[in-house]
């Protein structure tokens, strides 16, 4: 019931004239309430105006700041996750980067399981979310791929050192390579399948 | 009658206008300034957001 009000207006918020959705949304229904199978439209109760001024602010802020937030939020977990993971590597007694692996790691997680909620997007509803979504997509895809690439070179590496020279050293190496290529798996998954969407 | 429609215009004004914006603004808010440095205030700003939106789900 509560998704509902919201899916119908997806059509008319993806002309960027409607920036704002409250004000489009009481313009174009009068909102009902379901109630006992029994439609009543809050117009007829409520004077809708009223609420007008200071929904309209709050619901502005929300658009517009939002989607900045949101994607400054992802691209410097990215780049922590990338600056971790080449501290974690590079690193002797495994200890430095490891806590900003995990930190961004966990805010990254955190983000996929509440951005991809359907009900929660459908009240977001901007197009300049759905932009910007995909551009931050776009590149911390290629952030990521920098520090598989990088992970896979360590490893291969280690791996040539080992076959000649076998020390526990390059088996500890090798062990962080793999560490790092797992962690990339969980983000890069989500943003995989986007990779042509991007278009501004 | 008119009870539970008053009530529902609160939970829905809310909804839409307190918890999930300000929830959202929060958790990104937190996540920018806890992740590169490990801040404490970004932690209990990030720790507040997920409150509220919980909140939201189980009490609105």
């Amino acid at each position: 019931m509560k998704t509902k009000f919201y899916g119908s207006y997806k059509r008319e918020l993806n002309n960027p004239v409607n920036m704002y959705p409250s004000r489009q949304i009481f313009e174009v229904d009068p909102y009902p309430i379901l109630m006992k199978g029994q439609a009543i439209l809050l117009g007829d109760i409520v004077d809708i105006d009223q609420f007008e001024g200071i929904s309209s602010s709050i619901i502005g802020l929300f658009v517009e700041v939002l989607p900045f937030l949101y994607a400054l939020a992802i691209i410097i977990s990215n780049l922590s996750l990338i600056l971790g993971g080449i501290t974690y590597l590079l690193d002797e007694r495994e200890e430095n980067g490891k806590w900003m692996i995990a930190r961004a790691l966990s805010i990254i997680t955190l983000f996929i399981f509440l951005f991809n909620d359907v009900s929660l997007m459908e009240r977001i509803n901007s197009t300049r979310f759905d932009q910007i979504e995909t551009f931050t997509s776009y590149i911390s895809m290629y952030l990521l791929f920098i520090l598989a690439t990088l992970s896979l070179i360590y490893l291969i590496g280690n791996c040539g050192l080992y076959l000649m020279n076998q020390e526990r050293n390059f088996v500890k190496n090798i062990r962080k390579s793999i560490i790092c290529l797992l962690v990339v798996i969980l983000p890069l998954g989500n943003h995989f399948p986007q990779f042509p969407v991007w278009k501004w | 009658m008119i009870e539970t429609v008053i009530i529902q215009i609160f939970v829905e004004i809310i909804n839409i206008f307190i918890s999930i914006p300000f929830g959202l603004v929060s958790i990104t808010f937190g996540s920018i300034i806890y992740v590169p440095t490990g801040a404490k205030l970004g932690k209990y700003i990030l720790i507040f957001g997920l409150i509220v939106l919980t909140l939201n789900v189980y009490l609105v």
